[in-house]
């Protein structure tokens, strides 16, 4: 190495690093020339913890593989299961998944943003976000019985109805959430500050998106209508009538302002949904959990998250009611790695936050 | 599947690898031989099937493992899991140069399952374990290590008086 | 850090009782907490220190180094390589300071009690003044939590810091058990 080369550390106790991770860099003055991302300080050996419990203990596990967004957890092992047993889903049970889901998704922006405001100093704005955000997970306390990890959706359906007076509720919330985003333009998305650090920083064009594999909101904000919940149509999406949203620069800026209207677009998702849901049952279930033994087959299940595509591979042997393997593939898994390599080289300190908040990168993903 | 599909699988028919229909459906599987697999890679990537969503490794238990690279094309919009099946000491040829994302891929896989991989320099450096403490943990995902009796020896037996486990 | 941790304990024996008093006070209502989120249980933090369940209202404040710290908070479950550093950090505190235990995994290792990289009990490596229950827990339980740990500071029952100097061979031998470098 050049001798003046300094080595640095950010992590893994930081308040601006995401989660509990380590980047070891080594700079000439304030420009980073390389950098070697260490992660494992959150491994727990989930794949291995799986196999030892049969399908249905295996539910209260999952969703602590992504602490930001848990319900994706569920909904992917669910759908997995249904696909290797051919078992139906009632339509109800679909409407209220697709629900659940983009009420994550706004609960899982809004801390992204909390930790943005927090990385760049502005912590009015993330007083606000974290809030904001917790009016959402009162309603998931009302319907699931949990703030956080929710255990709602399990193979076959979800779990119970929902409470009379919900629908009203939701509502409330919806509409005040939208007014609040008018107050977040003025104070954030317009600061110059803000502007100032991330427009035109950390582009991301067509070739590196094509190389790295990404998904997400790096892709729409280059400009390409890449959604899974338009290829892969899953739950209720086919039924609900909404658009990819796409900008043009590619650029740290864009790839935020791209998920706060994708908060407007769940507002919208979750009023046709709750408009158009069918009435019937909301729990298929198929037999006895205790003794159920999948037959032999494997399946691979996708699903949009804030961050790209997550998707979970299982097979069953035929043979135990235990899954014999399950790989968990999240998004962060290329933006945390090879893609910091190449994207960080001869970029000042100071953008280094900046990249980690709006790429999403989450190290539970990465090290499971 | 489109036109462009079909002509796709009856050319790698003709090259011998023969396809079949799973697990999901939209997923066709084809099981592809060591020596072979470098060009069928190959060749897919230049047809578009550039995009490489993860590379999965499972264990067979008869001291092989099943390598699985789950590749999508989103011009045809399908899916295809090539599966190649690897002896503990053999060593894989790497697809670094297609995507620089495989090295983290493929150092991840040798440290849980013990493959490794000609081509890439770094596949043998610790990615998630730390690997230079006393109590050893080497290549845990196999089915032959017991963590429930290695967890219990060393970190304390969880068991506080119950006389049902 | 032993001779560091016998020098306190007796300046503490010898000055008078008002003193030590007002000290006690003055420590009880500024607590610092050094800000590391271990595992899991750290994402219903930030509402804790937020506007909603305010904690700054108590005088809980988190900081960013241990040197400056009084209370190292261990939220969730503590893998091999985490709970190497989190050695190091605790070490690097200045006496008194306190651990706080968050969570089921800290207690008997939790959901991951069958993991070959998770640790199952965490009062044999360090001292653990109050345990918080729950997977995880709500921001009311850590409240709770909080104002316990200010009473025992001013019952003079929080001594985890004292134990550790005086049992440190014991903690030491189960530490090197598991991990290099401590």
């Amino acid at each position: 190495m050049d001798q003046k080369r300094v080595e640095l550390f950010i992590g893994p106790n930081h308040p601006g690093a995401a989660g509990n991770s380590c980047m070891h860099l080594w700079m000439e003055g304030d420009i980073i020339k390389h950098v070697e991302p260490e992660y494992g300080y959150l491994h727990r050996a989930f794949e291995k913890l799986m196999e030892h419990r049969n399908l249905m203990q295996n539910v209260s596990i999952i969703p602590r593989i992504c602490v930001p967004e848990p319900d994706i957890n569920e909904e992917v092992y669910a759908r997995c299961i249904e696909d290797i047993c051919s078992i139906e889903v009632p339509e109800r049970a679909k409407y209220i998944r697709t629900m659940v889901l983009e009420l994550a998704r706004m609960a899982a922006t809004f801390l992204n943003l909390g930790f943005m405001c927090g990385g760049l100093g502005i912590y009015t704005v993330m007083q606000w976000a974290f809030a904001d955000r917790d009016f959402i997970l009162d309603l998931f306390e009302w319907l699931t019985g949990g703030r956080v990890y929710h255990i709602f959706i399990i193979p076959g359906g979800v779990r119970r109805d929902l409470p009379s007076g919900f629908k009203a509720r939701v509502e409330e919330v919806l509409k005040y959430i939208e007014a609040r985003l008018l107050e977040y333009d003025r104070t954030f998305y317009h600061n110059s500050f803000f502007v100032f650090r991330t427009k035109g920083h950390l582009i991301v064009g067509e070739e590196e998106i094509k190389r790295y594999c990404l998904t997400g909101p790096a892709v729409r904000a280059a400009g390409f209508a890449i959604d899974m919940r338009k290829l892969h149509q899953y739950e209720a999406y086919p039924d609900i009538d909404f658009d990819v949203v796409t900008l043009k620069d590619g650029d740290a800026y864009s790839r935020m302002l791209i998920k706060r209207m994708e908060i407007e677009q769940s507002i919208d998702i979750i009023r046709q949904v709750l408009a158009k849901m069918p009435e019937g049952k909301v729990l298929n279930k198929p037999i006895n959990y205790k003794k159920w033994i999948p037959p032999k087959g494997e399946s691979y299940q996708v699903v949009e998250s804030t961050n790209g595509e997550y998707g979970y591979y299982m097979r069953f042997n035929g043979e135990s009611g235990n899954p014999y393997r399950v790989h968990v593939r999240g998004p962060s898994y290329t933006t945390g790695t090879a893609l910091m390599q190449e994207l960080m080289k001869d970029k000042p300190i100071e953008d280094m936050p900046i990249y980690l908040s709006s790429f999403g990168v989450c190290p539970p993903e990465i090290d499971r | 599947m489109s036109e462009k599909g079909i002509d796709l699988i009856k050319w790698l028919a003709s090259q011998g690898i023969q396809a079949q229909d799973g697990p999901s459906k939209g997923i066709i599987s084809l099981n592809v031989p060591r020596e072979q697999f470098i060009f069928v890679i190959q060749s897919l990537h230049r047809e578009g099937f550039d995009y490489l969503a993860t590379i999965t490794c499972v264990d067979l238990q008869n001291q092989h493992c099943e390598l699985i690279y789950n590749v999508y094309s989103f011009d045809l919009n399908m899916r295809l899991f090539v599966r190649v099946v690897v002896g503990y000491e053999e060593k894989m040829p790497t697809v670094l140069h297609l995507w620089p994302n495989a090295r983290f891929y493929e150092r991840e896989i040798y440290e849980m399952f013990g493959i490794g991989f000609t081509g890439n320099p770094d596949y043998a450096k610790p990615f998630i374990l730390e690997g230079n403490d006393p109590i050893e943990v080497k290549f845990p995902m196999r089915k032959s290590f017991d963590s429930i009796e290695f967890s219990q020896t060393n970190y304390g037996d969880r068991d506080y008086g119950s006389k049902k486990s | 850090m032993q001779d560091n941790c016998q020098i306190n304990v007796e300046y503490a024996k010898e000055n008078n009782a008002i003193l030590r008093s007002f000290a006690d006070w003055a420590r009880k209502n500024s607590i610092w907490l050094l800000h590391y989120c271990t595992g899991c249980g750290a994402v219903e933090l930030p509402p804790t220190m937020t506007a909603r369940f305010d904690m700054t209202r108590y005088g809980f404040a988190p900081m960013a180094t241990p040197r400056q710290a009084d209370v190292l908070l261990i939220t969730g479950y503590l893998s091999l390589k985490t709970l190497k550093r989190v050695i190091w950090s605790y070490e690097l505190m200045q006496a008194p300071k306190f651990v706080i235990g968050f969570g089921s995994c800290t207690m008997n290792g939790g959901h991951y009690w069958d993991s070959y990289i998770t640790i199952n009990k965490l009062s044999d490596y360090l001292p653990v003044d109050i345990y918080i229950a729950g997977c995880m827990p709500r921001p009311e339980a850590v409240l709770s939590g909080m104002l316990e740990i200010k009473k025992r500071i001013t019952n003079k029952m929080a001594g985890g810091w004292v134990d550790y100097e005086k049992r440190y061979d014991w903690y030491k031998e189960n530490q090197r058990k598991i991990l290099a470098d401590v």
